[in-house]
């Protein structure tokens, strides 16, 4: 699902973000990615969307080479993953369910299905109530679990989230880890970079924790923790 | 692409045009201001040029005829006159005719007084009005005239052909370089708008672009928003150099005296030029409208 063989990110002012990474994750798995500011995480997630390109290296994600694809290839390849950022994301002239709706029309969907599946997604956040309202009407877990939504509409086999807790108070970060970890439960694999270490505590899971641009560590939840401790 | 992405397409270029109704008030003003300028420029150019010619086709090249021509060989000079071409009248004027007239004027002093028919000493005429007295135009016309048998010699008003000629020339290339100012003024402003249009919504353009949009179905909202605003633009342009235009017309029609209303016959009726002009700022409009929202979106779709 996805592979980072010997990958090497240098950014042109010379900041070294990620040192000959390798990494493999399968599908169907639930990762957490961990890692103090400024290890690697907003790169590794980067290259995973290919907004960056390695410096060196090799990238696979859900079968697109990302060394050699195409420009015009990589909208198709974004549909197949879906994506949660830590600031949403939302358009804010758009409402709620033009926003998740969005995420069909790029991809030429009939406006019949559009009509169908977007409903149905925010009924599985529990949004449908909102779906007229516009973003800053919404608390952030509510605009989370929108761009939740428009993340999973295109039904992706792969969901990204990057830091997804990290405007939203506690209470609700719990309900929307164990949101994601339903959606995994239906085979999703599904990458979480997180500073919420309580989290990943809680939720017994693979976790890769990244420092200095290296893998320093890549075990299980309690394995983590313990590390994590000392 | 579908019907209904399409669809959906247009009707959010529509929506971003209210959305941001503040900038595209701005760029419509701007466009239209460029527009009547560049029209106002038109029309003056135009007007002036027509003016010249009026005044140019009053005056005549006069060829004398050889004496003692025949009937026959003078009605034959005038056939040939005829088919120089660039020619719009042609007035035959007889040794007599030509007598009379000089006397009647009594510019010699009482020279031609008593002078017989048998003792005139004035030749035939032709009198030749031109379609083109610009100065190329009137060298070609008299250098075919020279090789028509039968002709003494002739007078062309090469002086007054050099001047409205000058004129002309001045006119156009005065008002060529106005419009081509005016034209690059509303490329710039108009792409600045756009610019900063494009850039208030980067951050959408970058949140279209990781859900999976084409290049191209982000492009076409800007597109249609900036057709729309240059076809407004060009619209309102066009209706108000109409109704300027008609005005200032009948009100030099109403004042009526003098020579203003005498070149009024030659000026330009705005019904003549308007389906150029609006085919000119459609264009304009247009043609910017796109072109810019291709040039300022691309640089944001480099995610």
């Amino acid at each position: 699902m996805i592979e980072f063989s010997n990958v090497t990110k240098v950014y042109k002012n010379g900041t070294e973000a990620l040192k000959d990474v390798n990494l493999k994750i399968d599908k169907g798995e639930f990762v957490f990615v961990v890692g103090p500011s400024g290890a690697g995480k907003s790169t590794f997630i980067k290259l995973l969307l290919r907004e960056e390109t390695p410096s060196k290296g090799h990238i696979e994600v859900n079968g697109y080479d990302l060394n050699k694809i195409k420009r015009r290839h990589i909208p198709q390849f974004r549909r197949s993953l879906g994506v949660v950022f830590q600031d949403f994301r939302l358009i804010p002239k758009m409402t709620v369910y033009d926003n998740v709706a969005f995420a069909l029309r790029v991809t030429n969907v009939t406006n019949r299905s559009i009509r169908q599946r977007v409903p149905y997604i925010l009924n599985l956040v529990g949004l449908a109530h909102k779906a007229r309202s516009y973003p800053e009407q919404l608390s952030g877990g509510e605009q989370q679990r929108v761009a939740l939504a428009r993340a999973l509409v295109n039904n992706p086999s792969l969901l990204i989230a990057d830091e997804p807790t990290g405007n939203v108070d506690p209470e609700m970060s719990l309900e929307i880890v164990e949101l994601l970890n339903e959606i995994n439960k239906y085979g999703t694999t599904i990458v979480m970079v997180t500073h919420a270490h309580d989290l990943v505590h809680k939720f017994d899971r693979r976790v890769i924790t990244i420092n200095h641009g290296n893998i320093v560590a890549d075990g299980n939840g309690a394995e983590w923790g313990v590390f994590h401790e000392r | 692409m579908r019907g209904s992405s399409f669809g959906y397409l247009l009707k959010s270029g529509f929506k971003n045009l209210w959305h941001n109704r503040l900038m595209s008030a701005a760029s419509i003003g701007v466009l239209v201001a460029c527009m009547m300028l560049i029209g106002g420029a038109v029309l003056l150019g135009l007007n002036v040029r027509s003016i010249v010619g009026v005044a140019g086709e009053e005056n005549e090249v006069v060829v004398f005829l050889e004496e003692g021509l025949t009937q026959d060989e003078i009605d034959e000079v005038g056939i040939q006159i005829q088919k120089l071409g660039n020619i719009k009248e042609v007035d035959y004027v007889s040794k007599e005719e030509a007598l009379k007239t000089e006397q009647e004027k009594d510019k010699w002093g009482g020279l031609l007084d008593g002078l017989s028919e048998e003792d005139n000493p004035l030749p035939a005429s032709y009198r030749i009005h031109l379609v083109d007295i610009t100065e190329n135009k009137l060298i070609r016309t008299c250098e075919k005239l020279a090789q028509i048998d039968g002709i003494e010699e002739y007078n062309a008003p090469y002086q007054e052909a050099t001047i409205l000629t000058d004129i002309q020339n001045a006119v156009t290339f005065v008002g060529a370089i106005v419009v081509v100012i005016l034209v690059v003024v509303s490329v710039m402003i108009i792409s600045n708008t756009i610019k900063i249009t494009v850039f208030s919504r980067s951050k959408e353009i970058y949140i279209m672009k990781l859900v999976g949009a084409t290049d191209t179905f982000i492009r076409m909202p800007f597109m249609i928003e900036g057709i729309l605003i240059g076809l407004i633009a060009a619209l309102l342009a066009f209706g108000i150099l109409w109704g300027g235009y008609s005005y200032g017309m009948s009100a030099l029609d109403l004042s009526g005296t003098g020579w203003l209303s005498i070149s009024m016959d030659s000026l330009v009726a705005f019904e003549d030029v308007a389906a150029f002009l609006f085919g000119v700022f459609a264009a304009l409009g247009a043609g910017l409208g796109w072109i810019g929202s291709i040039v300022f979106v691309r640089k944001h779709l480099r995610v």
